[in-house]
């Protein structure tokens, strides 16, 4: 990356945003925060391109630019979510009619998911709704895949606490 | 999990030991399709009356989570084009502020005054809802930005408010080498 120009850097903005937004917002669980958490990773992205070094593929080097971006802007939040008890609706969750385009049933997924702790999300949208394998999210992440597979262990019992606790 | 049971029913336990033995989290893998944890499980869960019934039920939730994967995300019309514009702004953003100070000169660079300008119109415009702040560009000691404004509400006031914010999260850094602030509206959001 460090040997791209402006040009060719653009490119790569244009051949990848769509998918930045995507991860963005199953992290975030909100359209328009992703928005900002794009633009952000974007800009982060193109100062830290040093910090590629072409051993690994671009899109895992952004996959790690745009969850540390949304890790960081979800740290900067509020807390949403009560720490006992079934969790209230917050003013920041996504609105019913917000995520009614994408189905009532990813709706649920989504609103549980942005009820878990955000770091059970990242590994959890990058293996079960983006569909990477556990080597692909392990290099995200920088972890073992040993270590993932725990997390993930963790993560998939909480979403589906979660779950239930949503209905 | 935590090591607490559940509801005490087989259908129905979340965490923790069912009456069986076996934990729940591991039936979640089981349903998951993930790292077997616990290699006897599956036929374990097979004849259990605690454990056929819980990973069903993981499993039809666990449903949900693959459906919710099929369905299209799709971005916000022009998304590329205002990533495209952010890098560019960031990129362009090569000066800096000089702000004279007893002894020496304080220097803030662009990209210093971008992020804070950014932040700060984010913090007016989630709290007031007035809209959304399309991009961010410094260039010529002028902070400029492109606001979707929220249908309803008059673009003027929200334009003077977040001039007003920026200028003063700004001065925190320039004191009274305040950058001109300029707003255009470029659209409008429900």
């Amino acid at each position: 990356m460090t040997g791209l120009g402006a040009a060719a850097f653009d490119g790569v903005v244009r051949a990848h945003t769509d998918r930045m937004y995507r991860v963005a917002l199953r992290l975030c669980g909100d359209p328009a925060e992703a928005e900002d958490i794009v633009q952000d990773a974007w800009i982060a992205a193109w100062r830290g391109r040093a910090s590629f070094r072409g051993d690994s593929a671009v899109s895992t080097w952004l996959y790690r630019v745009v969850t540390n971006t949304a890790m960081a802007h979800l740290r900067r939040r509020r807390p949403t979510v009560p720490l006992d008890g079934v969790p209230e609706p917050a003013d920041d969750r996504p609105s019913p009619e917000a995520w009614a385009l994408l189905g009532e049933r990813a709706a649920a997924v989504h609103r549980a998911i942005a009820a878990l702790e955000p770091s059970q999300r990242v590994p959890l949208v990058l293996r079960e709704l983006e569909g990477m394998t556990y080597e692909e999210v392990a290099a995200v992440l920088e972890l073992s895949v040993p270590v993932l597979h725990k997390r993930l262990h963790r993560a998939r019992a909480a979403l589906l606490v979660k779950l239930r606790e949503l209905r | 999990m935590n090591g607490t049971s559940g509801t005490g029913g087989p259908a129905g336990a979340r965490t923790g030991a069912l009456p069986c033995g076996r934990e729940w989290d591991d039936l979640v893998a089981v349903a998951v399709g993930g790292p077997a944890v616990d290699p006897g499980l599956s036929a374990h869960a097979e004849h259990c009356p605690y454990c056929a019934p819980a990973l069903s039920e993981a499993a039809a939730e666990w449903s949900l989570v693959r459906a919710a994967a099929e369905i299209p995300v799709p971005p916000p019309p022009g998304l590329a084009g205002r990533a495209l514009a952010a890098v560019r702004s960031a990129r362009g953003a090569v000066g800096s502020v000089e702000v004279p100070q007893e002894g020496g000169v304080l220097r803030v660079s662009e990209q210093v005054v971008a992020f804070v300008a950014r932040e700060a119109a984010r913090e007016f415009l989630a709290a007031t809802g007035g809209g959304r702040a399309r991009s961010t560009t410094v260039r010529d000691g002028t902070v400029s930005f492109g606001l979707a404004v929220r249908f309803g509400v008059a673009a003027v006031e929200v334009a003077e408010g977040l001039r007003a914010h920026v200028r003063l999260a700004l001065s925190a850094h320039l004191a009274d080498r305040l950058p001109e602030v300029t707003v255009e509206v470029v659209d409008v959001v429900d």
